[in-house]
């Protein structure tokens, strides 16, 4: 089950975490998720699904035999 | 193709539903009315370059009305960042926060998005916003579209989310400071107020509302309108045929770096979701055609909207089931302090297109060919010889639209992104010390087909007596393999151009030959003086199918009209009239 | 004193409203339109009204000849000269789009052919100075051989609003060729900043000359045949008369005469009930207008549009009309929504009650089966309605949305009364002002019908019910004063300007516009002349129109009206900004006679009024309201004259409309018979009629 991160910014800072699956940066916290042994970040539970539905499946695909 | 959604088990009966909808649009439209009876600059009271949105407190778009289609997209990743970033505890009531910034949900750095809490009964509803391009915001260029800007220092003052009044009390330190960064600050005090007074306008009417109806009532509804969107829009999806659809195409250049930036789109349909995903497209470059991941996004659901039934209501739920991919650190999602000014408005269109290129196979009576894809920006400023007083000016044009398997394409309408309308000659010289020579359509610009692109215009202004301009411009498909491309044998359409003829010259020839810029589409604060002339050519669109097979009697009106040329006619249509 | 007549040809029927001024004795008459050939309709409706020649005074007509010309593509062909290098602005237009998200959307085609807009090489600066004069010959060249058809010149050269002298030369260049051949001057038709929009008002009033110039003809011979020696005139789009010849000159003026008449009636009855401020509602069979009532008058916009993109700028009643009328078919969208409109089943096959073969429910359809109808009085017994026809033609609907008949016309009401809320919502946040704190004055033959609950849907407490709703728009025609407008644009500014020179050239404004009522049929008149600037901030470029009180224009003068532009600017807009200098934009004079014009008044008993089936006496009806039938008294608008106030649910019955009065609401009678409803919560805008399920906050 994931869980939420905050993101430690200081206030000079420009915040630069991008989701590991869209690519958008993320204001205040990850959603941070195990998929398939890997630890990855993402901006919302609805792109883990993303990631766990589609990019996931396509990678497999395109990877050699 | 016609779909109808599964009926949900909504508990608002559908006739309330539907009224509560266009409560919603209204409210958005009367924001327009205001902004434009009140604005500063053309770019607003004239240009139309705003749009004005409605949110719930979850940050969730309820409304919004015919506005630019790349600002409405954008406030989406912009208001919910604001309220992420300040969280939702910090708003008062009175409360305006401004915010510019390209990596925290926005577009590009011109574009400065004002946002209001609404409370209602001391509990905060939801937001009210209005997304506008400030036509001068400071940055290395006069005008601030720094088309070889290669950091967003030099694109202009960069703002986070800010308050820039607190309940409904200026904070002026903030206004003073941001003004000391702007060129015209006068239009920055007139324009910003503007926005915030159409703010106002929709806090009242959203108000009125909730008092009407109960505001658990209109949450409720807000809710069933967003589901309602998202079935009809999944039902839409589901309609196209499951698969992967790639495109590819190529920005000319990017102002810095003389060569081809490549971008690639896959457009995954499974089932009911669309998942667009731009991995292989080039690596971000140094200058400022890099699209944030807003202006990616929402060139994608501009083009989904497009192809899709025009009736769903536009709210957060019809964005739902269209995911993007968009690779931070590539051209679709510049990584700070990566430049973007130009990727909202010459980037957004390309990426428009090559979604809907991608399912032209599968979609043909419902996409269009190409456009010309470029606001030919167009930015100058100085000191007025009569008045003495400094200005600036944000210019654009309308290009040619790409035909269709059942019609034309429009000639000269604003680019995809926008829905932004000219400045009168008229109004534009009583402001600028510039005289326009000739605005005409661009015979022959327009591609060929079975239907027939739209045509570009042509634009060529003197530079007036005892004036100095500081001009800069940001253009695309001035060169190249790179024009609007057609589609099922449509050719493509006509080039656009930026020349100059400085007083003395015979001829008008391109701004590397003559001030010997890198790039001949995007160069910044070249200076002109008194007798210069600029000409001003936008794209054409790409046709559809092939020109011998248009209809006889449409090419002879085109030739008596003067639209397509006795040559072309002959050589492209196989006319065989005089 | 004599006979003044108001005559309004509409798309259907041609109305006549007359009063005598002697006897203060009224006439109605009605024919069926003949668009076809349009005089036959006038001479036949004079011969209904069986008036002697000798007794009519005046005749004053309300056209839909212009606005049809134009719509149906059938005007002259129209030779454009404008500034070399410019001749393609009609077809470039003003680039944006209609719908956001649209491929499909092509902009409006221009009345102006392409290779008929023609450059001429002159040249005026933004201060109207000459920097290229105008050479005739140049013009002459121009001039293409003429064959058969309708020809008519369109001038519009830049700046020409601030220099008129290149169009007046270029006139007389072509009269001198031929002086036959009609021409429109911008400057003359719309003197206003933005090229595209004066060049179209220049371009739809060539568009539309040899139209009117045969019209007028037409118009005055059927006069004549008729025995009529009396002065006439068409009404104006911005609601005064246009002489014959005034008509044959500026048929740009007329467009919207037919829509003019409507506006003036309702305002006619808003002074009548003391309601400065009113929102007229015209609702007939296929579409309904909106317009705001200031001050005892309606608003005029020069901003109006016949399609998206294609802009009129010559001052019209500001109206904004929606496809919403008794005959706007009810449907089921793609989305599983019910739709009303903009589809009308018009006057034929009409609605499925009129047994005419129409098969989908319509508005008619839905009231009738709620029970605010009666079928055997409608039109006076002139037609009977079978609403088993209206079950069937509703029963359709119910499949795809649920419910039965009732629930499904309750729901078509519902949804067409808030189209109209909607269009009176942007009506007045355009102008600034608050619906609210108006008077709805319902007209045309649906009006009253839906008009209280369209109210409430707002916010507004206050319906009036004028006399011969259906017949308003004649009605105008006949109450619209003389009225002449004379603008000129200026361009100077509030930090420089002195007052003595704003007094001289008002002065000057003033001369012309008296000189122009008086030549409209009364040479020994003292118009009322009220003057207005138009001002904005430095900067921007939308106006608003600040009055100017009478009398000499002092420092003290100036400073007032100043600080009335800034008030107004923060009550509308929410801010002021009093650091900013003000730009004085233009200046307007509008004549009107100094006395109002002392019509007796109208009463509910006309001459001409024939009833086929005798009036129902008064008897209690189910009728549907909020969601349920309510056990509803239903009287007769003659009987009740003078009386109340009753509280709803009521209906008031008459020849030519029903007046539903839903619970909450009273109604009253004034002497003459007008009919105002008033909300008994006044301000509520909770919709409890409407049956919206409130969960509370």
């Amino acid at each position: 089950m994931g869980h939420w991160e905050p993101i430690d910014t200081e206030i000079w800072d420009t915040v630069i975490t991008p989701c590991d699956c869209c690519g958008q940066v993320v204001a205040k916290q990850l959603w941070v998720a195990d998929v398939e042994g890997t630890e990855l970040r993402f901006c919302s539970e609805r792109c883990e699904e993303l990631y766990r539905t589609h990019v996931v499946p396509q990678r497999r695909e395109a990877a050699p035999a | 193709m016609t779909t109808t959604p599964a009926q949900g088990a909504g508990k608002i009966d559908p006739v309330q539903l539907a009224i509560i909808n266009n409560s919603f649009v209204n409210i958005c439209r009367e924001m327009g009315i205001t902004m434009t009876r009140t604005a500063f600059s053309p770019i607003f009271n004239e240009g139309l370059d705003f749009s004005c949105v409605l949110f719930d407190n979850r940050g969730n778009m309820i409304g919004q009305a015919e506005f630019c289609p790349a600002q409405l997209a954008a406030s989406l990743f912009i208001v919910r960042w604001t309220v992420e970033e300040l969280g939702i505890d910090s708003f008062e009531p009175g409360d305006v926060v401004l915010h510019n910034d390209p990596y925290r949900g926005g577009a590009h750095i011109p574009e400065h998005s004002v946002i209001r809490p609404v409370f209602y009964h001391d509990e905060l509803w939801g937001f009210v916003a209005n997304v506008g391009h400030l036509a001068e915001i400071g940055g290395k260029a006069v005008g601030s579209f720094a088309a070889d800007a290669t950091e967003v220092f030099q694109e202009g003052l960069r703002i986070p989310p800010i308050k820039i009044v607190s309940r409904d009390e200026n904070n002026l330190d903030l206004w003073r400071l941001i003004m000391a960064n702007h060129r015209t600050p006068r239009n920055t005090w007139g324009d910003i107020n503007a926005q915030i007074g159409s703010l106002r306008v929709a806090e009242r009417r959203l108000i009125e509302l909730l008092d009407r109806y109960g505001s658990q009532f209109i949450t409720n509804a807000a809710d069933e309108l967003m589901d309602y969107s998202e079935r009809w829009m999944r039902a839409e999806i589901e309609a196209i045929p499951d698969g992967k659809y790639e495109f590819t195409d190529y920005m000319e250049d990017d102002g810095v770096v003389d060569q081809p930036v490549k971008f690639h789109v896959t457009v995954t349909i499974d089932g009911d979701r669309m998942i667009v995903d731009w991995t292989g497209s080039s690596p971000q470059v140094r200058g400022p055609i890099n699209a944030t991941y807003g202006v990616t996004s929402g060139a994608v659901y501009n083009a989904v909207f497009h192809v899709t039934d025009s009736r769903i209501p536009k709210n957060s739920g019809a964005y739902r089931p269209i995911y993007i991919i968009a690779p931070p650190g590539t051209v679709t999602n510049v990584v700070y302090p990566g430049p973007s000014v130009g990727g909202n408005t010459e980037t957004h269109p390309k990426l428009v297109d090559m979604v809907t290129g991608a399912l032209a196979p599968v979609m043909r009576d419902r996409v269009a060919a190409a456009e010309g894809a470029s606001a030919c920006n167009f930015l100058f400023g100085g000191v007025h010889p009569k008045t003495g007083d400094f200005y600036a000016n944000y210019h654009l044009e309308g290009c040619g639209w790409g035909a269709k398997d059942y019609d034309d394409g429009n000639d000269a309408t604003i680019v995809v992104n926008g829905n932004c309308r000219n400045t009168p000659v008229e109004i534009f010289e009583t402001r600028y010390p510039l005289e326009t020579v000739e605005y005409s359509l661009l015979t022959d610009s327009g591609g060929a087909g079975r239907h027939r692109g739209g045509l570009g215009t042509r634009r060529i202004m003197r530079i007036g007596k005892g004036a100095e301009v500081t001009a800069s411009a940001l253009f695309d498909r001035t060169k190249g393999e790179f024009r609007a491309w057609g589609l099922e044998g449509g050719m493509p359409g006509g080039y656009g151009a930026i020349r100059v003829k400085r007083r003395g010259d015979t001829e008008f020839r391109t701004f590397p030959e003559v001030f010997g810029t890198v790039s001949a589409s995007k160069f910044t604060n070249i200076v002109l003086t008194e007798g210069d002339e600029v000409m001003l050519d936008a794209p054409g669109g790409g046709g559809f199918g092939d020109p011998r097979e248009r209809d006889r009697d449409a090419v002879a009106r085109d030739v008596t009209e003067g639209i397509v040329s006795p040559e072309a006619a002959r050589e492209l249509y196989g006319w065989s009239g005089e | 004193m004599g006979i003044r007549v108001g005559i309004d040809t509409g798309g259907t029927f041609t109305d006549l409203v007359a009063v005598d001024e002697s006897s203060g004795e009224w006439y109605i008459a009605k024919v069926p339109s003949t668009p076809a050939r349009p005089v036959e309709a006038l001479a036949a409706i004079l011969e209904q009204a069986q008036f002697d020649p000798a007794d009519v005074s005046f005749i004053v007509l309300g056209t839909t000849i212009g606005i049809n010309a134009v719509l149906t593509r059938t005007g002259a062909r129209v030779l454009y000269l404008t500034t070399k290098g410019f001749e393609d602005v009609p077809h470039i237009q003003r680039i944006n789009r209609k719908n956001h998200y649209d491929f499909v959307w092509r902009k409006p085609t221009p009345l102006v052919r392409r290779q008929d807009s023609l450059g001429v090489d002159e040249r005026l600066d933004s201060e109207g100075q000459v920097l290229r004069p105008l050479q005739p010959d140049q013009v002459r060249e121009l001039l293409p051989e003429r064959g058969d058809e309708d020809v008519a010149v369109a001038i519009c050269f830049l700046f020409s609003y601030l220099n008129p002298s290149s169009e007046l030369a270029a006139r007389d260049a072509i009269a001198a060729l031929d002086s036959d051949l009609p021409v429109s001057l911008s400057h003359e038709i719309a003197p206003i900043w933005r090229e595209y929009e004066r060049g179209t008002a220049a371009i739809l009033d060539a568009y539309l000359k040899p139209t009117l110039d045969r019209y007028v003809a037409g118009v005055g011979e059927a006069f004549r045949e008729q025995g009529f020696e009396s002065s006439w005139s068409l009404l104006k789009s911005n609601g005064g008369h246009a002489v014959s010849s005034e008509a044959r000159e500026r048929p740009a003026h007329v467009l919207l005469s037919g829509v003019a008449g409507g506006a003036i009636g309702g305002a006619y009855f808003a002074r009548a009930h003391d309601a400065e401020r009113g929102i007229v509602l015209d609702m007939g069979g296929t579409s309904c207008d909106v317009c705001l009532i200031v001050e005892g008058t309606p608003l005029f916009s020069s901003e109006f549009e016949i399609e998206f993109g294609l802009p009129v700028a010559v001052p019209t009643v500001s109206t904004n009309t929606i496809g919403a009328g008794g005959g706007s078919i009810g449907w089921i969208d793609p989305g599983g929504f019910l739709q009303v409109g903009p589809q009308s089943a018009g006057a034929e096959p009409g609605p499925a009650c009129y047994g005419k073969g129409g098969s989908d429910p319509t508005l008619t359809d839905a009231n009738l089966v709620l029970g605010r109808l009666n079928p055997d009085y409608f039109l006076g017994g002139a037609l009977k309605l079978d609403p088993e026809a209206s079950r069937a033609a509703l029963g359709r609907l119910v499949e795809g949305l649920g419910g039965d008949e009732v629930a499904v016309a309750s729901s078509m009401i519902r949804i067409a009364n808030e189209n109209m809320a909607n269009a009176v919502r942007i009506v007045t946040v355009e102008e600034g002002v608050d619906p609210r704190d108006h008077a709805l004055i319902a007209m045309g033959g649906a009006g009253p019908t839906h008009a209280a609950e369209i109210a409430e849907a707002i916010g507004m407490d206050r319906v009036i019910v004028p006399l011969h709703p259906g017949l308003t728009s004649a009605f105008g025609a006949l109450a619209a004063d003389v009225r002449v407008d004379e603008v000129k644009s200026i361009a100077l500014k509030s930090t420089t300007v002195a007052p003595e020179a704003l007094q001289d050239l008002f002065r000057d404004i003033e001369e012309t516009a008296a000189a122009n009522f008086r030549a409209q049929g009364s040479p020994d008149a003292e118009p009322a002349l009220a003057r207005t600037i138009a001002m904005r901030y430095e900067g921007q470029n939308y106006e608003q129109e600040i009055p100017v009180p009478g009398g000499e224009i002092t420092g003290e003068v100036l400073a007032g009206i100043l600080e009335r532009y800034h008030e107004l600017h923060n009550e509308f807009y929410g801010y002021r900004l009093d650091g900013l200098p003000v730009e004085l934009v233009r200046l307007t004079v509008t004549a009107t006679a100094a006395e109002g014009s002392e019509m007796p008044p109208l009463s509910l008993d006309v001459r001409g009024q024939t009833a086929t089936s005798e009036p129902p006496g008064a008897r209690t009806a189910d009728v549907y309201f909020g969601d349920d039938f309510h056990s509803t008294p239903v009287v007769s608008r003659a009987e009740s004259v003078g009386g109340g106030p009753r509280s709803g649910p009521l209906i008031v019955e008459s020849m030519d409309t029903t007046v539903v009065v839903p619970p909450g609401w009273t109604v009253e009678s004034d002497a003459t018979g007008i009919l105002e409803l008033r909300r008994e919560h006044a301000g509520d805008t909770s919709g409890t009629s409407a049956g919206a399920a409130v969960a509370g906050s």
